[in-house]
């Protein structure tokens, strides 16, 4: 059942464009990420549905005893849902209790009623110990069990979270991270949650929205968001990766069967000339292409295989990916990894090996790259997929 | 050259760094404030004289004797001077709070404006505010001939020249210091803890009450104080908006000094009221003590 419909909403500052046609919904018990960078729109888009924003164009429903109902232009304490505050907004003359409380008590509920209730979720955040407390006192980690029960509390529709981590250091962000996933399990409250860090992302979402400039790049469960993005910010924003720039040489129809590789490339692939020695095939994406545009070649860096010189070439000749010859311009570690940035032609690709696996070279030494066609991703001179 | 300043002050008169620094604070306080102050406690206490402004030379408690004697009505006078500020006060108290949360919770050109609006009044020197008011609230000003032309009254409503006329005069005077009292407090009061409340429920005037005025008590209390010391001293609100039985204690003050030429009772009356203010203070800062430690 969908909880949550936003359809095409946008929304203008002036001459900033906040949100430009973002469309989504959420189902029952579904987590929603929506991930990108500071400022992308991905906060607005959230206080919209909260109901701090109102949208210059578009409309948002919100399930309402098993319909969806228009609630574009309701104010926030009219709809069903409650947002974790990045920086929590406990307020700072209550106690803990009277914190998660306030929102049954806004509802009317009796003051031993809600007291219950509240207990019962300060227990579910295990904050119990600290209900009476003065949540100034409280550390960043408590004060976000404090209002996430206090937003639990209401048990709204759709429960929104923004960016409620970000406060906290890494290692109790990551164990946080855990517990509102067993939490989102446990009551099973539809979420949408905006978050700029990919890995909370990846750890909590059950699908990803990337927002980037106000719209949507792709929304998907998180293995397609990463294997299959749809878009070249999609692709570099999430991990990290080689981005390689090529020309296309020949567009398709224009014979040239002089070539060799053209018997490689049949099935509709144009040859792109690259920064190294060596020529890449990438699909014509509909025709969109043509001779002389630019194409960015993608190479993951963990898709990348190197290998000593000597080895046969011509596995991955066939493959038709890279297979070129490099120099190992640094050898870089970084914590668990060891990071290898090796000089190809006149492109450098990077790649990272685990300290167990780390690869008996070292700067200076040469070094075959090779990387298979398939793992490699084609983007437009606009930054879209080429399939 | 702060630190240089402060070690001379500490070596000179052996005290704390932190004494040291409001050293010139408290100079300024001693020249500007309590000199005066022993002048005028000291003239009160000059024996009254009909021919000069006090008998020079001489210890005498008659200025005092004067106030309380009841055919001089002056308690009549300190009473209603007392109401009047408590009206004063009540009602600037709930204009600022309201205003000063208007200017907090608007933005952009709405802010700007109501920002000015205050300021500007601030800054009107007092008479030309008072006048001004007259021209507005007069029968024939401009509320009236607007409320008489829309219809809405049939006849003039009295305005000025009698106890709302005095109370709207120094309202005009006081309301502006009451708003940004109560706005530097809820300045400081995070946003989100508005927009929390009307997330939870609450509906903006609950969120208000909720989560604004608790917040606002100190800024509130602020603007009171402001309100009635200021309004315990009225002149000249009262003298241009009221009529002659809208005296205040200022009123008579001006009386004694300026018509009767009695210094020694104008200066027993000008103790009285420094001293009421002072008192009144101290009891609002007492309050506030027991508040912060009741928070804790």
């Amino acid at each position: 059942m969908t909880l949550l419909e936003v359809e095409a909403i946008s929304k203008r500052y002036g001459n900033v464009i906040a949100i430009d046609g973002v469309s989504f919904s959420v189902e029952r018990g579904e987590l929603l990420c929506l991930l990108g960078p500071s400022g992308c729109g991905k906060s607005t888009t959230l206080r919209t549905i909260a109901g701090f924003e109102t949208p210059d164009t578009g409309r948002i429903r919100l399930a309402n005893d098993g319909s969806l109902v228009d609630v574009t232009d309701a104010p926030p304490n009219e709809r069903d849902t409650s947002l974790v505050f990045q920086d929590w907004a406990l307020f700072p003359n209550k106690t803990v209790r009277e914190n998660v409380a306030f929102g049954l008590k806004m509802a009317g509920m009796s003051k031993s009623l809600r007291n219950e209730r509240a207990d019962e979720m300060l227990s579910l955040v295990e904050m119990t110990v600290h209900a009476e407390a003065d949540p100034t006192q409280l550390s960043g980690g408590q004060k976000q069990r404090v209002a996430l029960a206090r937003s639990l509390s209401v048990d709204p529709t759709l429960l929104l979270l923004d960016e409620p981590l970000s406060n906290l250091d890494r290692q109790l962000r990551e164990s946080m991270q855990l517990e509102l996933k067993t939490i989102h399990e446990r009551l099973e409250t539809a979420m949408v949650y905006v978050t700029h860090d990919q890995d909370e992302a990846f750890t909590l979402a059950d699908r990803i929205a990337i927002v980037n400039n106000g719209q949507i790049e792709q929304i998907g469960d998180p293995t397609t968001v990463y294997t299959d993005p749809e878009t070249l910010f999609v692709e570099s924003f999430l991990g990290t990766t080689n981005l390689v720039d090529c020309t296309v040489q020949r567009a398709p129809g224009e014979t040239d069967v002089a070539d060799v590789s053209q018997r490689v490339t049949d099935g509709g692939r144009v040859p792109l000339s690259t920064p190294f020695d060596q020529r890449l095939f990438a699909p014509v994406g509909d025709g969109r292409v043509s001779t002389n545009d630019h194409v960015t070649a993608s190479i993951r860096p963990e898709r990348l295989t190197v290998s000593p010189t000597d080895r046969d070439a011509a596995e991955a000749e066939v493959s038709a990916g890279v297979d070129a010859i490099g120099t190992v311009d640094a050898r870089l570690h970084r914590g668990s990894q060891i990071r290898y940035e090796i000089g190809v032609g006149e492109a450098t690709l990077a790649t990272e090996r685990r300290l167990a696996d780390a690869l008996g070279v070292t700067a200076g030494e040469s070094v075959r790259v090779s990387c298979p066609a398939d793992a490699i991703n084609f983007f437009d001179a606009d930054g879209v997929r080429l399939r | 050259m702060l630190t240089a300043y402060t070690t001379r002050v500490q070596r000179r008169l052996g005290v704390r760094p932190a004494i040291a620094l409001v050293f010139p604070l408290l100079l300024f306080d001693l020249l500007v404030f309590v000199v005066p102050f022993g002048y005028l406690l000291r003239m009160s206490l000059h024996a009254r004289q009909t021919t000069r402004a006090y008998a020079t030379g001489t210890w005498s408690l008659s200025g005092y004797r004067y106030l309380l004697e009841p055919s001089n009505t002056v308690a009549e006078t300190f009473v209603f001077t007392l109401g009047f500020a408590t009206v004063v006060t009540t009602l600037s108290v709930v204009v600022a709070t309201l205003y000063a949360y208007a200017m907090w919770r608007t933005a952009g050109v709405v802010r700007v404006g109501l920002t000015a609006g205050a300021l500007t009044s601030m800054f009107t020197a007092i008479v030309v505010k008072l006048f001004a008011a007259v021209l507005i609230y007069a029968p024939n000003g401009v509320v009236n001939t607007a409320l008489l032309s829309t219809g809405v009254l049939a006849e003039p409503l009295t305005l000025v020249n009698n106890g709302v006329g005095a109370v709207i005069g120094q309202l005009y005077i006081v309301v502006p210091y009451s708003i940004f009292a109560v706005y530097a407090v809820l300045s400081t009061i995070d946003e989100s803890l508005v927009e929390a409340a009307r997330d939870l429920g609450a509906n903006s005037p609950r969120a208000f009450r909720e989560v604004a005025v608790p917040h606002a008590v100190p800024g509130v209390i602020v603007a009171g104080v402001i309100s009635f010391t200021w309004s315990l001293g009225a002149y000249a609100a009262p003298l241009l908006l009221g009529s002659g039985s809208e005296r205040t204690a200022g009123i008579l003050l001006s009386d004694l000094l300026l018509r009767d030429f009695d210094w020694s009772a104008a200066a027993a009356l000008g103790v009285v009221i420094t001293m009421t203010v002072l008192t009144a203070i101290a009891t609002t800062q007492a309050v506030l003590r027991r508040r912060r430690g009741d928070n804790t």
